[in-house]
């Protein structure tokens, strides 16, 4: 069976290889890569990265927590998805805020 | 001449239209007593009661999501069961909140509607057709044994109450209601046709929650939770995470406040903030139980204060939502980083208590990315800009008061507390 190689662009990065049909996530534990998880069902998106290169398929992607749009951007919930390539992964930047929404009011 | 009919066993008492019917009533008052208690929450004022509630939230959460599921098996439409409620009923169950203490909340949710809900319960049972109507039966007999426990375990904290000598006459102009709108157990006849006389005590002002979550009166005055300096040794880790933990009952009492502030969401919503309340709660009780076992009393050797909510309440209860929900974002990484730490240290009372947060937390990751997201229109870029923004407010705000409170007399009986468990003194 394939396996692939993982580059996870954290602090610090660090590279592993995951088989295939092995969630990135379990790959990484297995390997004993402190990385932030949770739920490891895809639904509470602590796990979520940016695919910067290779294929990475979010398995089960309906009933994840994860949008269309999300998916479309190349981001991913490693607990729910397996490499089909060597990969690179990195975290998802800040966001310059755009806020400019009025608040709900509490006593109105 | 007539035809026979051989009538067999028992005669037919309920059609599946009387009993959704009936079911549907039962399922309205356990939602709406729930986010009585939802909304009140952060009004409570009694340590003992503050703690107790978000359980029966849950407990109540869940016989309406069972009610709920058997209405829609009834050939009843999904979009009529949360809708098409009676006007007086709906009145009736919306005057609770207008209570004045803890004393009136107890009497107008428990000591009359759990108590009447007790009774229609027992009252379906009986009439029930325990094969045509098994899955409802299932169910339900343990409805009973619950609300029960409810009632006892809520009198019980009732008796300290110091407000419970003046709380009849709301428990009476309730009943009065109550009795005026027909019960619980029977259709509602339409509002035109009764002349509702009702006592003025219940024509009170809409109720408006504090900015300030209530604290028990026999606390010590704080200004916020957290000790203000790092700890220096493990067993201050042990402390000060001890302190966090009691403290998180402002986590309860967010998704208490947003389940009755909002009243249009999809029922999913009332059922996930129900359990997120409780669980909110567990987590505070964890910690009170670990440093009750270490000899301190809360509100007495550290503070039980609501910073979190205070910093943003102004702005309404999504802003209080979404800083719930930021704070949990870096939860998995932080709790599994303590369970690992407190076992290594030799703590498994602490680690296990971290290791089912931590998992706690990742159901409440989901609740609070979906509801957050749902009030913002499914705009996540909007979310995550309002997270950052609302714990910029945090941050500000507790640096301003960690410069006006230098945590006493709190940090001097910590301390002190801690002296003694180092000197071996503690029983």
């Amino acid at each position: 069976m394939n396996d692939y190689e993982i580059r996870l662009q954290l602090e610090p990065v660090r590279s592993f290889r995951a088989a295939a049909g092995e969630t990135i996530l379990d790959a990484a534990i297995r390997h004993g890569i402190d990385i932030a998880y949770s739920c490891r069902n895809g639904t509470c998106r602590t796990c979520i990265v940016q695919v910067i290169a290779g294929e990475v398929a979010q398995e089960e992607a309906e009933s994840c927590m994860i949008s269309a749009q999300e998916l479309e951007m190349g981001r991913r919930l490693i607990c729910m998805s397996t490499p089909r390539s060597d990969a690179v992964l990195a975290k998802i930047p800040p966001r310059q805020s755009k806020r400019t929404k009025p608040d709900e009011s509490i006593g109105g | 001449m007539s035809e026979t009919v051989i009538v067999m066993g028992e005669p037919g008492k309920r059609t599946v239209e009387e009993a959704s019917q009936w079911l549907k009533r039962l399922y309205w008052v356990e939602r709406e007593t729930m986010r009585t208690l939802g909304g009140y929450l952060v009004s409570v004022s009694n340590w003992e009661l503050k703690k107790k509630i978000p359980r029966h939230m849950w407990q109540d959460s869940l016989r309406a999501d069972a009610l709920r599921t058997r209405i829609l098996e009834m050939r009843y439409p999904r979009r009529d069961v949360d809708q098409g409620h009676h006007p007086l009923l709906k009145s009736y169950l919306s005057s609770l909140i207008k209570c004045r203490n803890d004393a009136e909340l107890v009497s107008g949710v428990y000591f009359v509607t759990k108590k009447a809900l007790y009774e229609a319960y027992e009252a379906y049972l009986q009439g029930a057709d325990p094969l045509d109507d098994a899955p409802t039966v299932a169910f339900m007999k343990h409805f009973g044994p619950q609300l029960k426990e409810q009632l006892e375990e809520i009198a019980e904290i009732y008796g300290s109450l110091p407000e419970k000598s003046a709380s009849g006459e709301w428990q009476s102009a309730l009943e009065q209601y109550m009795n005026a709108i027909g019960g619980l157990m029977e259709a509602t006849a339409p509002v035109e046709e009764r002349e509702l006389l009702l006592p003025s005590v219940l024509m009170r002002d809409d109720y408006t929650p504090p900015l300030v979550p209530a604290r028990d009166p026999r606390f010590e005055k704080a200004h916020y939770h957290m000790p203000p300096r790092s700890y220096t040794k493990f067993i201050e880790h042990q402390v000060w995470q001890g302190i966090n933990h009691v403290n998180e009952i402002w986590a309860s009492e967010v998704p208490g406040l947003a389940m009755w502030r909002w009243n249009d969401m999809p029922w999913e919503f009332y059922l996930d903030s129900a359990r997120w309340a409780y669980d909110e709660a567990r987590h505070c009780m964890m910690g009170e139980e670990r440093l009750k076992a270490w000899g301190f009393e809360a509100g007495v050797d550290y503070p039980v204060f609501g910073d979190h909510y205070a910093s943003v309440s102004e702005q309404g209860e999504l802003a209080l939502l979404v800083l719930l929900h930021a704070f949990e974002t870096g939860g998995p990484k932080w709790k599994s980083g303590l369970k690992q730490h407190f076992e290594a240290k030799g703590d498994t009372a602490s680690s296990q208590d971290f290791d089912y947060d931590w998992a706690d937390e990742s159901i409440h990751l989901h609740y609070g990315h979906k509801w957050t997201l749902h009030r913002l229109g499914g705009d996540a870029d909007d979310l995550e800009d309002y997270k950052a923004q609302l714990m910029e407010c945090w941050n500000r705000w507790i640096e301003a008061a960690n410069k006006r409170w230098d945590y006493e007399p709190f940090m001097g009986r910590i301390e002190h507390k801690i002296a003694e468990l180092e000197a071996g003194r503690h029983e």
